[in-house]
């Protein structure tokens, strides 16, 4: 009994440990838009742009 | 200002995350249609906002202008030179870093619009809408929303109200939204 207690109690700590590593996977700027869904950033979305960027502190 | 989000840049670590940021510095990312806006505008901007003499506290929170292309370069380097004569400091104490911006990586989806995780039905809509963090950020409705409802100051509300509509927002938000601007300008 106690035996399947520490199994299950292995088991769960393995699992929370394996969610918590599994990061967002962050994506990569390209020049693409990918909100389309809602009317202005549909009407938007195919808009010529440039783009600047900033560090602000 | 099309649309703006917030991530990663100017460092070598091939995939950075808030937790593992490697060399890189938080940016803000800014789409713009140069016909409307111009990058010396932007560059006004942001030399309003600090003084060349300041380096920032660290590689991830530094002062800096990324450019894009030559031209953005070329503006960046003549707007230290305005902004060092216009603050007093000689060119060789300038700190604000000049930088090819090499690859721009998204901040995490907590990190985006985060004026807005104060606005439970907004934020739970637009993550609803565009469920992948690229594409909430990617959003001109989640940036606008975002610009009006955090701090700052100068809002046009009259612009906001009127284009509202055009947000394609549920009509409990809408209203919610309209009523709250009324109490504003009252």
């Amino acid at each position: 009994m106690k035996i399947r207690l520490l199994i299950g109690a292995v088991a769960t700590s393995l699992l929370i440990m394996a969610g918590l590593a599994t990061g967002e996977k962050l994506a990569k700027a390209d020049g693409t838009v990918s909100a389309k869904t809602l009317p202005l950033d549909k009407r938007l979305a195919s808009k010529k742009f440039e783009t600047a960027t900033f560090g602000l502190g | 200002m099309i649309r703006t989000r917030v991530g990663y840049a100017g460092g070598e670590k091939k995939n950075p995350s808030y937790h593992s940021l490697g060399n890189h510095t938080e940016v803000i990312s800014i789409d713009y249609d140069p016909a409307v806006l111009k990058y010396e505008e932007m560059l006004n901007l942001f030399w309003s906002a600090h003084r060349c003499d300041q380096a920032g506290y660290s590689r991830q929170y530094m002062n800096a202008l990324f450019y894009h292309n030559d031209e953005q370069k070329k503006a960046a380097q003549a707007s230290v030179a305005k902004a060092a004569k216009a603050q007093g400091v000689s060119l060789d104490a300038v700190k604000t870093a000049i930088l090819p911006v090499g690859e721009f990586t998204y901040a995490e989806a907590y990190h985006q619009k985060y004026y807005l995780t104060r606005y439970s039905d907004i934020r739970g809509f637009l993550g609803r809408t565009y469920a992948d963090g690229k594409s909430l950020a990617d959003s001109t409705v989640a940036t606008r929303l975002n610009a009006y409802l955090g701090s700052g100051k100068d809002k046009d509300w009259d612009v906001f109200v009127k284009e509202l509509s055009s947000y394609g927002l549920p009509k409990e938000i809408e209203d919610g939204l309209r009523r709250a601007v009324e109490k504003i300008e009252r």
